[in-house]
């Protein structure tokens, strides 16, 4: 099966104040599957959204391929849509603005757009805000308004970069239940980086475990346990475990290089 | 009375807060008011006028249209002059703060433009365009100018990545930018701008009318200086200022009802 994303040997660099280059990234490459949920997951700072930056095309001077359906990119599109992590939304637009903001790039008429963007916002369980301004919104009705968005710019791949990390415990879970949700209901690919050892297993297919700084991807483990997943099963536990040591390897790692 | 106060307060609570607000705002103008009548009182006429003769002076004013011709005289010369400002400034700000060569090249001047007050400039322009509307317009337009631009200019500075992120990965191409994105989200900078900028354009004209022009509020002042009827100057500064909280109330009506989805402006 061709891959529907496809990162080649993705290197990026920074330079740092005393001439001295930082290397955030060193020879990422990763292939996602059409309708595969992969979920990143590192220490803080390996550049996990630096990544998610050059796959939306928003970072420039990098090393390295995104291949998308078998076509390099470089150029930002909507076929990689992102959901920023904090469920960016333009202020000045009603939900249903940011909603059909995509539609309205492409000249639907509006008549069409409102139906549809009414559709996607009865989806996230927000018809009622639609004519609410984001300020109006609590964290977790903004995520979704934020996704509504995502999903009616139909995307190949669905890029969310930690989009869950600014709700309260119980807001998250209902989040990961409902993103899951429409996912599977639209049949999306989907990469999204946490830190949640938690969300990755519950929500992913595979979990791709980045290095502490220069990142590299260390390991990658197959979640195979059918959907809804138990938190508090036996294997989910299993997993969350060998994840936990992974990445508390890498985090002592950082530790000692900052000593 | 104890039941008359608290019927006054619950009408103040039961209706809106606009009422509320107003009442409050009048209080000041009440006691500057009854100030000034005691001070009149041991005053001569010719240094400060009682307020019944400043109202007498008003509706004399009022009845030979005197007043109403310098009014809109005066409102015709800051119409031409402000919107010819923004018409430049705004544009001019918009790519200054899109492209940094702009930027490098025309800082300076800027700076420096917005120092040099709209006042020191009318030797020059009476010379060039002699008395009259021209003058006045250029006067207007110098006076606005500057605070228009560089408030459009941080404005455009100032927008936060993060927008234009979310349209790019949305579908935006570059050409849309600049209007689904930059200037919405500068608006708000680029209205205190223009706030800022008003207020600034109609201080210029007033200095404009008095020392290079026959008709306005400005010009009324000095021909009732030079007559020595100093209840007109008084009814003059009063006009001003009036119509200057008009100008200025008007705007904000407008800003607000634009820009509601600002947090702030909507909870104030």
């Amino acid at each position: 099966m061709k891959p529907k994303l496809e990162l080649r040997d993705i290197t990026k660099m920074f330079a740092s104040d005393n001439e001295r280059r930082l290397i955030a990234l060193n020879d990422i490459s990763l292939s996602i599957n059409e309708s595969d949920v992969v979920v990143i997951i590192g220490p803080s700072g390996c550049g996990k959204t630096t990544l998610l930056k050059i796959i939306a095309g928003l970072e420039n001077s990098y090393k390295g391929e995104v291949i998308l359906e078998g076509k390099s990119v470089k150029a930002p599109g909507p076929d990689r849509c992102m959901v920023s992590q904090m469920a960016t939304l333009l202020p000045w637009r009603t939900v249903i603005q940011n909603v059909e903001f995509s539609k309205e790039l492409l000249g639907i008429p509006k008549a069409d757009r409102k139906k549809e963007s009414l559709e996607y916002l009865k989806l996230v369980g927000l018809e009622q805000f639609a004519f609410s301004y984001p300020f109006e919104l609590s964290g977790g009705m903004r995520q979704r308004a934020a996704l509504a968005a995502a999903l009616m710019s139909d995307p190949e791949i669905i890029l969310l970069d930690e989009p869950f990390g600014a709700l309260d415990a119980q807001t998250r879970k209902d989040m990961q239940e409902e993103l899951l949700r429409l996912l599977q209901r639209t049949k999306k690919t989907a990469l999204l980086v946490t830190h949640s050892i938690e969300e990755a297993i519950w929500l992913s297919d595979r979990i791709v475990i980045i290095t502490a700084r220069p990142g590299r991807v260390k390991e990658v483990v197959q979640v195979n346990l059918p959907h809804p997943r138990n938190r508090t099963s036996s294997e989910f536990i299993e997993i969350r475990k060998v994840i936990s040591e992974m990445i508390e390897e890498e985090v002592k790692l950082t530790k000692r290089n900052h000593v | 009375m104890e039941h008359v106060t608290i019927g006054l307060s619950a009408i103040i609570t039961k209706d809106n807060k606009l009422i509320k607000k107003f009442l409050y705002g009048l209080i000041p103008f009440i006691l500057l008011l009854v100030g000034w009548w005691a001070i009149s009182l041991r005053l001569e006429s010719y240094l400060l006028p009682s307020p019944d003769t400043v109202i007498d002076a008003f509706s004399k004013a009022i009845c030979t249209g005197e007043l109403l011709r310098h009014t809109v005289s005066s409102m015709v010369k800051i119409a031409g002059g402000y919107l010819l400002a923004l018409l430049f400034a705004i544009p001019l700000g918009i790519m200054i703060g899109l492209w940094q060569r702009a930027h490098d090249m025309l800082n300076p001047l800027v700076q420096m433009a917005r120092f040099v007050p709209s006042i020191a400039l009318i030797p020059i322009i009476v010379l060039w365009f002699g008395i009259g509307y021209q003058a006045a317009t250029v006067i207007i337009f110098w006076g606005a100018f500057s605070p228009v631009l560089i408030s459009t200019i941080s404005g455009v500075e100032g927008v936060e990545i993060e927008y234009v992120d979310f349209a790019l990965t949305h579908g935006a191409q570059r050409r849309h930018l600049l209007t689904k994105v930059i200037i919405p989200a500068a608006l708000p900078d680029i209205f205190v701008g223009m706030r800022l900028g008003l207020s600034y354009a109609w201080r210029a004209m007033i200095a404009a009318e008095m020392l290079a022009s026959k008709f306005g509020l400005g010009y009324l002042i000095m021909d009732a200086r030079w007559l020595m009827q100093t209840e007109r100057v008084i009814m003059g500064i009063i006009t001003i200022g009036f119509i200057g909280l008009l100008l200025d109330f008007s705007f904000r009506s407008a800003e607000e009802s634009m820009l509601k989805w600002r947090k702030g402006m909507v909870l104030k």
